[in-house]
């Protein structure tokens, strides 16, 4: 290390008291030759050293004896406030678990009109849309064979069916029709849409029918013939038709049968329902079963069903 | 650290932490107020101090308290201010120790504290260092200059014969 004029202090201690190292020793020495005014100051300096002042004393050592004694020690402190900021966490943690739970249930239902809630009161849920309609729905349930839940305004596929199974049914399942509306006619839609496999005689049976053991005969729905121009043609839906409702076998067999403004049954989804019956032949048997005014009033027809056709008529007509 | 150890230690350095604190702020409630807080905080972490260090902890942990509350706070009064009974004053018969003593006062703080750590306690300039967070030739700087003003300041008082 070089000692210049700038950091000979920082040796200038040592040198007087007389531990300077010999390496630097000898390079304090001639620098100090170098400089004579830094050694004349050196030389004629006179160390002065404090003397402790042992007379100067602390007379209050009790009070720091009873430090020990008095002041908590703080690994005491700690677990406490470790705890306490613990407890202080999950009660955090739960309030804004439950505020965010919440918050996000509100989100997922806003605006969704139909999110019922489910502490709501029974009577609410009554008051909606879709029980409202189905109130609409005139049902006569006197079969007990009848408690087979199927739904209302089922289209049912043609089968045939002898007249004994009919007539072994006490009451038919009747269903009103005149309040039939469009989206009533999506089953027969989907229904239409099955091949069928025995054409003649033909009784419309419920999508969702489960046949006795005792109807082997019983066809699936909806003719379709293979070859058919007539087949591949679309008629328009006409929802102005009103459906005609008939009792078939079984309980709550029933028929719709959809007329267009030809006189013709409607086809649905490509599906053909032609082959079934056209309207002037649905409207001539229904008129042997003494059902259907001649002139084709058809309010007069949904009534005259409504009220006349029972099992035992349906059996004797010529289907 | 035990608390017997404890015990010893405030038997064996209280008074040289208050001689250390009274030279230091002049003020003998501030420098007993030092010395209290310094053996709160030594019990406080007594179990983590070793023992052999316990002097160096002491003497660093006033200094630290000296220099954070009474100095960069300002809590410590012009000594023009104060009343002239509470400035710590020695007993009369020492003459040259009390010409020290009155020249060391006039020395900047740092150097000051720098030279009692020295001359009272013996500490080397690299223990000082460790106490007062300077480098060894930084504490050895300012102790010449500390020295090279108290031998000013005594011939100057030879010489005016105050």
């Amino acid at each position: 290390m070089t000692i210049n004029r700038i950091n000979y202090e920082q040796f200038a201690l040592d040198y007087l008291e007389g531990s300077l190292p010999a390496d630097l020793l000898v390079e304090m020495e001639s620098f100090l030759d170098e400089h004579p005014d830094i050694r004349k100051e050196l030389e004629e300096m006179e160390m002065f050293y404090l003397e402790p002042e042992t007379d100067v004393v602390f007379d209050d050592k009790d009070s720091l004896l009873a430090i020990a004694e008095t002041t908590p020690k703080k690994r005491r402190i700690l677990p406490f406030l470790l705890v306490a900021c613990g407890i202080a966490l999950l009660v955090v943690s739960a309030v804004w678990l439950m505020v965010d739970t919440e918050v996000n249930q509100e989100g997922d239902y806003a605006g969704d009109e139909n999110h019922i809630e489910l502490n709501a009161p029974i009577e609410n849920e009554i008051k909606t849309p879709e029980k409202q309609e189905d109130k609409e729905v005139d049902i006569e349930i006197n079969d007990s064979n009848s408690k087979q839940q199927k739904p209302e305004n089922q289209i049912y596929a043609k089968t045939e069916k002898p007249v004994e199974e009919v007539k072994e049914t006490p009451k038919p399942k009747v269903i009103s029709t005149p309040e039939i509306k469009a989206e009533n006619m999506v089953p027969v839609q989907e229904y239409a849409k099955e091949e069928i496999k025995q054409q003649p005689k033909e009784v419309i049976a419920p999508k969702t029918f489960e046949l006795p053991e005792n109807e082997p005969e019983f066809q699936a729905p909806i003719a379709k013939e293979e070859g058919s121009q007539k087949q591949e043609e679309k008629i328009e839906l006409v929802p102005t038709f009103v459906p005609v409702e008939i009792i078939g076998i079984q309980s709550v067999d029933a028929v719709a049968v959809l007329g267009n403004s030809q006189g013709d049954l409607l086809e649905t989804e490509g599906v053909s329902v032609k082959e079934l019956e056209p309207r002037s032949t649905i409207t001539s048997r229904l008129s042997k079963m003494g059902l259907v005014p001649k002139d084709r009033d058809l309010d007069n027809i949904k009534s005259g069903i409504k009220d006349a056709l029972t099992p035992e008529a349906f059996a004797t007509s010529d289907w | 650290m035990t608390k017997e150890q404890y015990h010893t230690t405030v038997t064996n350095f209280a008074d040289n932490l208050f001689r250390y604190a009274v030279k230091s702020l002049r003020r003998e409630a501030d420098a007993k107020d030092v010395v209290q807080r310094s053996f709160e905080k030594l019990w406080l972490k007594h179990e983590g101090v070793d023992f052999a260090k316990v002097k160096s902890y002491l003497f660093t942990t006033a200094h630290n308290i000296i220099v954070d509350d009474y100095r960069k706070n300002k809590r410590m009064q012009s000594m023009a201010d104060l009343p002239e009974k509470e400035i710590y004053s020695r007993p009369d018969g020492f003459e040259l120790r009390d010409s020290l003593n009155n020249a060391l006062q006039t020395l900047p703080d740092i150097q000051k504290r720098l030279v009692l750590l020295r001359d009272y306690e013996g500490y080397s300039y690299k223990e000082i260092g460790v106490i007062t967070k300077l480098s060894e030739a930084q504490v050895k700087v300012y102790i010449f200059r500390a020295r090279k003003k108290l031998q000013e300041i005594l011939r100057r008082m030879e010489r005016t014969g105050s």
